[in-house]
């Protein structure tokens, strides 16, 4: 509320920053989407991660 | 009642914070009758309480009508899925997709918040499985759950602006109906409605107003500063505080049955949604007053 962020009101809201940015970009239409569901299998309780470097393969 | 094209009432039931079902059923009985439908609350400001789904599954073998709410704070995609399934297996017919009070307002701090899926998401998915029969990443259902489905808006946070077409989102995702934060600020709700009329949302969805009968200025200043997204004008509260004690109950129940009338001639409104916070008793007076009772009947 009033930009503050309801779970701490020491810190900003970021959804309200978020629609000001938008906004000033004219952009706010990307809002508008509806995004899918986040991919998390990387995230946390993933698993051990692999990263292939293609810059180190001969 | 919604497609039938009447002034819809619901209203509200907690679960309590204990195992004993007849609490669920008393509240049944001061429910019955005087409103079309019951809302159950989901582990509300994230407090523990009796599951949401069992208490529906009271309600409806009460012969009532539940709405159940369902917060995508404590369930992942899989949970929440699987959850879908059971309550229509059950015959719940209503589900109300919330985010859900963050944890750290509750009795439980410590708790991982899930958020796997967000509010408008989930709406998606039950509209997919209810409408494709499919779950997420496409397997088939055997058999589609069958839902009216719900989503809740609030036209009083911030940024203003924003509101309608958060509302407009949540519609095209899949929402039947719309329930709203607690409404005192008429004047804001009806800018609010307009905009969202201007938009054509209002013939898209059955958009139920919200409101909550106030039991003391305490607790409308309570409101006002501590539960977030409400917007409480401080001439609520200095009529409130104008009555004796004795007569503060009263005057909330008059405030809520006047922000009633006035909403019944909101173009746009379909019918209200009461929330008589742990006041479920006060319900039928409520209805009656603003009159709206007798119920219709339904098969």
């Amino acid at each position: 509320m009033d930009g503050r962020c309801e779970i701490n009101p020491d810190v900003e809201c970021a959804w309200h920053m978020i629609v000001d940015r938008l906004t000033k970009f004219g952009a706010l239409d990307r809002l508008e989407n509806i995004y899918p569901p986040k991919d998390w299998s990387r995230k946390q309780g993933g698993g051990p991660r692999k990263i292939v470097r293609e810059d180190q393969q001969k | 009642m919604l497609e039938g094209g009447g002034f819809a009432v619901t209203a509200e039931c907690g679960p309590p914070k204990g195992a004993n079902p007849d609490v669920v059923l008393k509240k049944a009985e001061m429910l019955r009758n005087k409103v079309d439908a019951v809302n159950v609350t989901d582990n509300q400001t994230a407090i523990v309480r009796m599951s949401s789904i069992a208490a529906c599954s009271l309600l409806k073998t009460a012969g009532l009508d539940p709405v159940l709410q369902m917060v995508v704070r404590d369930r992942n995609r899989i949970a929440l899925q699987s959850d879908i399934l059971g309550a229509s297996a059950l015959g719940i017919r209503n589900v109300l997709c919330l985010s859900g009070d963050h944890h750290i307002f509750g009795n439980q701090p410590q708790a991982m918040g899930v958020f796997d899926l967000d509010s408008i998401q989930f709406v998606q998915v039950v509209r997919t499985m209810r409408d494709e029969g499919k779950i997420l990443g496409g397997d088939g259902l055997s058999q589609p759950p069958d839902f009216f489905i719900g989503a809740a808006a609030n036209p009083f946070a911030d940024p203003f602006d924003f509101r309608v077409i958060r509302l407009a989102k949540k519609i095209r995702a899949g929402a039947d109906f719309i329930q709203t934060q607690c409404i005192y600020n008429l004047d804001r709700f009806e800018r609010w409605i307009g905009m969202a009329r201007d938009r054509g949302i209002t013939d898209k969805a059955y958009i139920l107003g919200g409101v909550t009968p106030l039991k003391s200025p305490g607790m409308a200043k309570y409101m006002k500063n501590k539960v977030s997204g409400m917007d409480i004008p401080d001439e609520i509260i200095k009529r409130m505080e104008g009555v004796p004690k004795d007569k503060q109950r009263e005057e909330g129940i008059n405030i809520c049955v006047e922000t009633i009338q006035r909403l019944r001639g909101v173009p746009g409104i379909k019918g209200v949604h009461i929330m008589a916070i742990e006041w479920e008793e006060v319900v039928g007076e409520i209805v009656e007053r603003a009159g709206l009772l007798p119920r219709p009947v339904f098969d």
